[in-house]
């Protein structure tokens, strides 16, 4: 807690002071006689105890919340000393608006507990820990006033709002278990691979007649199995470059928990790999909970920050990638670390899709070459993609405004070509 | 000398306007301080025996300091009991009026201790500095 005199005990001394030097110096007493109620209440004001700690502590009706909801709560306060004038201010952080008609200073009783309501808009995606609450307490002279911050113990998670998929990358291999893609080895399934000879342990319900009636000869039918598969999501949290709340990273979150939800329903196992300043991930998993687990660890994505020439490793968890999953990257290819990473993981066989969010609508180039740096950086940029797609990574850029969707299907269309090209 | 008490005013009567237009709080402390000055110098210039109205002239200063720094905190948050605080503060105006009174009184009367009087006053004007410099320290902590 920290004590600041406010403009009243500062103008009480100094009056004080320059009665008395002016009355000395004028020889008149009048002047001190002026200062005289101004040296009582500097007297009263440096005789002013300092207050015990306040407590406060904000019930919100709820923890999770999405984009766009209102959420309300109560925020209680209490001291046992006593308050002429109380002034509290709830610091949140961004994402989050405090809805308040109109600040009003309270007074408090010593051991009085009052409870103000609070209303949050919640405006963006965020996890929000750290709710800190400014109080200030003025005594009954208002001569000094005590500031305490307090550490709010509330949390409030903002979910971002999650738009319907329907195109997806689909990975080239499948997984064992039972799921929603067509898998190219043959087995027990729906889907019609083709017909074969029939040779002994088939099983008869197999046979087809029609065919074996045209042939003369009995003929089988072949069917692909349909299996799960497993896609990790790798976002980019490195070279942030938007100033506001949305950017790149804006974009990458909510198109990762758009995938995620979508590839989940599919009864796909979806991973998460969170690469930024440290690397957090969760091992890939099906089942309704893992959206959850997934956009719960989106939450915590912070944009890092990035030195050009940095060759620092950071400690990337390749063994948490299941064979034959889909690495599907967001990410805005700024961090030459992560280009590296993409290329390695394709060339030991992970089969690797970019989505990449462009970072050129939130770049500001100052200058007046501006058209120009621009020039070069796009050159620069299909470079580098000409670069990926050399080693059979189909990379596609996604501009804000565009539709996932769509970036999606031409990322689609793009490895189905290239599967052409390689079958 | 007149126009010197003019300016010193006019300039307390700025800097209290200063404070509440462009909330610089610290005009709250050189106004007033400014215009005590003026006061001062008006007496000396005038050579007026004794002014009786001291005591108002302290209670008017008062009035100043209590209501611009109302109207500054009233920017941070309206006041849940105005009419209470309202009641405060001509309390304040009534113990102020009353000591300057009983100071003016004290200080108007003859004790024929002249040189231990302003030895007294130097002391206690001494003693203010540090106890200024008191409040600032705690602001840097």
């Amino acid at each position: 807690m920290s004590r600041k005199a406010t403009p009243r005990l500062r103008a009480a001394l100094w009056l004080t002071a320059v009665g008395i030097v002016a009355s000395l110096a004028a020889g008149r007493p009048e002047p001190v006689a002026v200062a005289a109620p101004f040296a009582l209440l500097a007297v009263a004001g440096l005789a002013e105890r300092r207050p015990r700690p306040f407590e406060a502590s904000l019930r919100l009706e709820r923890e999770r919340a999405h984009e766009g909801e209102r959420i309300h709560g109560e925020l209680e306060l209490s001291s046992a000393s006593a308050s002429d004038r109380l002034e509290a201010v709830l610091d949140v952080a961004a994402g989050v608006v405090l809805e308040q008609e109109q600040n009003r200073a309270l007074t408090l009783q010593p051991g009085e507990r009052r409870t103000l309501d609070v209303a949050l808009r919640c405006d963006h995606w965020g996890a929000q820990t750290g709710l800190h609450l400014r109080v200030r307490r003025y005594d009954r002279l208002r001569l000094v006033a005590d500031e305490q911050d307090l550490m709010l113990d509330a949390q409030l998670r903002i979910y971002p709002h999650i738009d319907a998929l329907r195109a997806l990358a689909r990975p080239f291999e499948t997984q064992a278990a039972v799921g929603d893609q067509v898998a190219r080895v043959k087995g027990d399934g729906i889907e019609l691979a083709e017909l074969r000879p029939f040779v002994p342990g088939d099983e008869l319900r197999r046979v087809n007649w029609r065919a074996s009636a045209r042939t003369g000869e009995l003929v089988v039918n072949q069917h692909h199995p349909e299996r799960n598969t497993a896609v990790l999501l790798f976002l980019d949290t490195f070279a942030e470059v938007a100033k506001t709340s949305i950017g790149p990273l804006d974009q990458s979150v909510r198109a990762a928990a758009a995938l995620a939800q979508r590839y989940l329903a599919r009864r796909d196992r979806v991973g998460l790999m969170v690469v930024g300043g440290r690397v957090r991930w969760l091992r890939p998993a099906s089942g309704a909970a893992q959206v959850h687990r997934i956009v719960d660890t989106l939450l915590e994505a912070r944009a890092t920050g990035s030195r050009p020439g940095d060759e620092t490793t950071f400690a990337f968890p390749d063994r948490t990638i299941p064979p034959r999953a889909l690495v599907l990257a967001l990410s805005p290819l700024l961090e030459e670390r992560i280009v590296h990473k993409l290329v390695e993981l394709r060339g030991r066989g992970f089969d690797v899709a970019v989505v990449e969010v462009s970072p050129l609508p939130f770049l500001e180039i100052l200058g007046e070459k501006e058209e120009l740096a621009l020039r070069l950086l796009r050159l620069e940029r299909d470079l580098l993609r000409s670069r990926l797609r050399e080693r059979g990574i189909a990379v596609v850029e996604w501009t804000e405004g565009e539709s996932l969707e769509t970036a999606i299907r031409t990322t689609e269309e793009f490895r189905r070509r290239a599967r052409v090209v390689r079958s | 000398m007149g126009a010197t008490v003019a300016l010193l005013g006019a300039l307390g009567i700025a800097a209290l306007l200063l404070a509440l237009l462009a909330v610089w709080d610290d005009g709250l402390v050189a106004g007033p301080a400014l215009l005590l000055v003026a006061y001062t110098a008006s007496l000396v210039y005038v050579g007026a025996p004794l002014d009786r109205s001291a005591p108002l002239v302290g209670a008017g200063l008062i009035a100043c300091v209590e209501l611009g720094s109302w109207s500054l905190e009233l920017r941070d948050g309206a006041e849940e009991r105005p009419v209470r605080r309202l009641g405060s503060l001509v309390l304040l105006l009534f113990v102020a009026l009353a000591a300057s009174t009983v100071v003016f009184g004290m200080g108007s009367a003859s004790t024929g201790a002249g040189l231990a009087l302003w030895l007294v006053g130097a002391a206690a004007a001494t003693a203010l500095i540090v106890l200024i410099a008191m409040p600032a320290r705690t602001d840097r902590e």
